[in-house]
């Protein structure tokens, strides 16, 4: 069988980020995993156009990642209760690649609702991308308690969620990858 | 659909509706198929527009 492929997309641009930590432990964690290949995709690094928008501006590495992986992570912040902007530029690039795997959401946030509100506005984006979403996620929140100013974990629990989150998110991308590959939709 | 990689027979697995302009009501049906062999992913547009 081949191994299961989870990219994990870090999802702001923003300065000063404490996503970054989040999705680097999410990332070591399933780099621990047996049978799976993961990579760790900042769309910082994408420097899509913002002059256009949806397929058009395609990155084709980014393409390429999406169409190998059979589930996807995604470590978004919470800005004004939803994503940022450029999250969702960079999701609506890809279409084809995402339909039927399946999808985790890490939320981030320097409060106390710890993302909630991010992870239950992204759910019906991803839903209309085709994407398959679990009902497990990871809350990192308040963030400045869960890592210390040189982004290490500092509270240990995280490995348990996250190993938790991760159990199901394996499971679900198996069950979708039969399916694509094996079950007609009609 | 053959897998253009490696050449088998690819499943059918989903009908996906696509709008192609900022005009809702004008979209196509995006046909999505998986290969059982190397899970390579590939897109037809149906040739019938709805709209």
């Amino acid at each position: 069988m081949r191994p299961l492929s989870i990219p994990v997309i870090l999802g702001t641009t923003r300065k000063g980020r404490m996503s970054a930590p989040a999705a680097q432990f999410v990332y070591g964690q399933l780099q621990k995993r047996d049978g799976i290949t993961t990579e760790l995709i900042d769309i910082a690094r994408l420097n899509l156009p913002v002059d256009d928008a949806g397929e058009a501006i395609k990155d084709p590495r980014f393409s390429a990642s999406m169409e190998r992986s059979d589930a996807v992570v995604i470590v978004t912040p919470e800005y004004n209760h939803s994503f940022p902007g450029l999250l969702k530029h960079v999701l609506d690039s890809c279409l084809k690649e995402y339909i039927h795997k399946a999808a985790g959401i890490v939320g981030v946030s320097a409060g106390p609702y710890a993302g909630a509100r991010v992870i239950e506005n992204l759910l019906p984006v991803l839903r209309e991308l085709g994407l398959v979403c679990i009902f497990w996620d990871v809350n990192f929140g308040p963030a400045q308690k869960a890592f210390d100013a040189s982004g290490q974990l500092i509270d240990p629990s995280y490995i348990r969620r996250t190993d938790q989150f991760l159990d199901e998110l394996v499971w679900m991308a198996k069950i979708l990858r039969y399916g694509r590959e094996t079950i007609p939709v009609k | 659909m053959h897998c253009p990689d490696c050449g088998a027979l690819m499943n059918h697995h989903a009908d996906k509706p696509v709008a192609k302009s900022d005009v809702p009501e004008i979209e196509v049906i995006v046909l999505i198929y998986c290969c059982p062999n190397c899970g390579k992913v590939e897109a037809e547009v149906e040739p019938e527009v709805r709209g």
